[in-house]
């Protein structure tokens, strides 16, 4: 069974008084263990896809369902609860709190959950060094490169082994060689983890690491299983 | 613990704001101690005086304060010494003086002015305060010398119009007891000032025999019992007055007219003040509060996308400002104690209050009580400002606080 499914979810913006559809009947699932891409062009609405999958947006019409059950998008405790337990987010700008040292970054999650000190402690190790940042534990994120940063970012999505990782443009704000490295870490930790990992991106080569590609074009998805 | 650690780290994030806002809340505290600090000393002087000037609990006639008297001494006491001695025997008193109250005219000879007389027993001269204060020669002596003529101490203005000075004569009219008139020379043994001038242009204290011996009288206007403790009044006066039904008991706090209208002009302005510098406080916090929302609001997308609870975000912005206002607190009150003890050791002189004449020393008094009042008022009322601050910021919706920039 799919983690997610989504049936005819449409979503539009008011802008001034027109209304503009972006989400024209979308029809996806994800599967834990598998990468999904979205590529299209820019405007299209991947954004605008990821954040109803991640729960922190929500659909006009249509139905989602998580693990086969219809998610109740105004049921914000729920939803808080879901994210708390079952999803991790990589952005394109990495947005780790600049005032926690990487190691508590990658805690906070954790932390949140109510783990205890010594789990904590060796869950974020282990995942540091999956990442190969674990040198930079204790360093504040200004003092990161970008590359870091993300695989920072990366390791505070996964430590939880979330059942969903939503990267909007992981690799957007990083060099070419950089990109690859860190979509081959998002591949590799995301079927490692068993997680359902959905990804928005330009990058044409990312495209061979998904085990499936839609493009969003008008609205409504395109393409499918490589 | 952890939302505590993480706010004080997000206090290091803006140092001059966070500084600025805790020098603020410092002052606020300080300006809160200075101003309680003055008029609890200032009541407390006022108390003491007053304690001093009557004593802490007066007998009297039981009418004594109620009416008029038509002849001197209608409503006196008889068989003091008696009573004095009875009310001697508490370990709790200190001493119990005799007072006599009443008025006649003194001369120089050439002018005649009304006085205000007061008949007392020499001691009250070693325990009184600043309430009366020696201008020119001597206090009254502790014994009446028989051969000498009696002794009297002038108010400062009444000496000056009837110009005379230490060692100059004088001679007192009054009508004793049963209504005849009677004189007594007198000899002027000391200059005194009340620091009112209406007061001091009335003045004239003379021992108790004395002004028994004018009035032709064994009795007294009133007893004023002085304690050890001056904690003890209240259950002092409930003992003295179960004891002696058949006469007139008064607390010192009946007498004190001026304590009351002074406690309740400071409470007031002081109050005003003291709302206003909370007010100014809850400003300050709201203000940094909203900024500190505003610039950290994608950074709270974030903690929100992650699963944090809006009540936790709330929280971390409120347990910021308790820091800074603790912190604050503080620090206003190390400053207020600083203010303190800087007073007690240096003699600075406030002007006299409007009608007196006397200026007296300017002291704050740093009390624990009002130490933790102010302290938790401003804690209280940073906590809601940042609260009602960061609830307009918690409340935006996750995505558009992430695409914030
Ligand atoms: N909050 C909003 N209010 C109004 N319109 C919006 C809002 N968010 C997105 N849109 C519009 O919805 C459309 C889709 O936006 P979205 O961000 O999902 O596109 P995208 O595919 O992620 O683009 P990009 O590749 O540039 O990130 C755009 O036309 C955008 O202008
Ligand atoms: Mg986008």
């Amino acid at each position: 069974m799919s983690l997610i499914t989504l049936q005819q979810l449409h979503k539009s913006y008011r802008i001034g008084k027109q209304p503009q559809a972006v989400l024209t009947g979308i029809d996806l699932q994800l599967h834990q263990g598998e990468m999904t891409g979205l590529i299209g062009p820019s405007g299209s609405g991947k954004s605008t896809l990821l954040n109803i999958c991640g729960l922190i947006d929500r659909p006009d019409s249509g139905e989602m369902l998580w693990e086969g059950q219809p998610v109740d998008f105004s049921a914000k405790a729920k939803l808080t609860q879901l994210r708390r337990r079952s999803i991790g987010f990589v952005f394109q700008s990495f947005n780790l709190i600049p005032v926690m040292s990487a190691a508590d970054n990658v805690a906070y999650p954790l932390w949140l959950r109510g783990d205890s000190r010594s789990e904590i402690k060796k869950a974020v190790q282990t995942v540091l060094e999956e990442v190969e940042v674990a040198e930079f534990a204790n360093q504040l994120p200004d003092a990161l490169s970008g590359g870091q940063r993300q695989r920072v970012a990366i390791a505070r999505a996964l430590v939880k082994k979330p059942q969903l990782l939503v990267a909007d443009e992981p690799t957007a704000s990083l060099d070419e060689e950089t990109a690859l490295v860190v979509a081959d870490l998002m591949k590799k930790l995301g079927r490692e983890y068993g997680c359902a990992l959905v990804i928005a991106t330009h990058d044409d080569r990312l495209k061979p690491w998904c085990d499936s590609i839609y493009q969003l074009q008008q609205g409504v998805l395109q393409g499918g299983v490589q | 613990m952890k939302w505590l650690f993480l706010a004080w780290k997000n206090l290091g994030r803006n140092r001059r704001r966070t500084l600025a806002t805790l020098l603020l809340i410092a002052v606020a505290v300080f300006g809160l101690m200075a101003l309680s600090g003055f008029a609890l000393y200032t009541y407390e002087s006022l108390k003491e005086a007053s304690m001093r000037e009557e004593g802490q609990v007066i007998l009297s006639h039981p009418e004594y304060f109620q009416r008029e008297e038509n002849r001197p001494l209608e409503l006196g006491l008889s068989g003091v010494k008696d009573l004095q001695q009875q009310l001697q025997a508490d370990s709790g008193v200190r001493r119990v003086l005799a007072r006599i109250n009443f008025e006649g005219l003194v001369s120089n000879g050439e002018k005649s002015t009304i006085f205000m007389g007061r008949g007392v027993e020499p001691e009250r001269f070693q325990i009184q305060g600043q309430g009366v204060q020696l201008k020119q020669g001597r206090w009254l002596s502790p014994q009446l010398d028989p051969t000498a003529f009696p002794e009297v101490l002038l108010g400062k203005r009444l000496a000056q119009s009837l110009q005379v000075e230490p060692g100059d004569g004088l001679t007192l009219l009054g009508t004793t007891t049963e209504g005849v008139l009677n004189a007594l020379d007198v000899d002027v043994r000391g200059i005194v000032s009340t620091g009112i001038p209406e007061m001091d242009a009335r003045l004239l204290m003379v021992h108790l025999d004395s002004a028994q011996e004018l009035l032709v009288s064994d009795q007294v206007s009133q007893l004023g019992v002085y304690l050890y403790s001056s904690q003890q009044d209240v259950a002092y006066y409930q003992q003295l007055s179960e004891e002696y039904p058949e006469l007139g008991v008064t607390a010192w706090h009946e007498r004190a007219t001026f304590y009351h209208s002074v406690r309740d002009l400071y409470n007031r302005i002081f109050g005003v003040m003291g709302v206003i510098l909370l007010v100014m406080v809850g400003f300050a916090i709201f203000n940094t509060a909203s900024m500190s929302v505003m610039e950290r609001t994608r950074e709270l997308g974030t903690l929100a996308a992650l699963g944090t609870r809006r009540r936790e975000i709330l929280g971390l912005f409120v347990q910021e400002a308790l820091l800074i206002a603790l912190l604050g607190s503080l620090l206003g009150l190390l400053l207020a104690a600083g203010l303190s003890g800087a007073l007690y050791f240096s003699d600075v002189q406030m002007p006299p209050p409007p009608g007196q004449t006397e200026g007296y020393p300017l002291y704050i008094y740093w009390s624990p009580l009002m130490a933790g009042l102010s302290s938790l008022a401003v804690v209280v009322f940073a906590a809601l400002a940042a609260g009602l601050a960061t609830l307009k910021g918690i409340n935006k919706p996750i995505v558009e606080a992430l695409n914030h920039v």
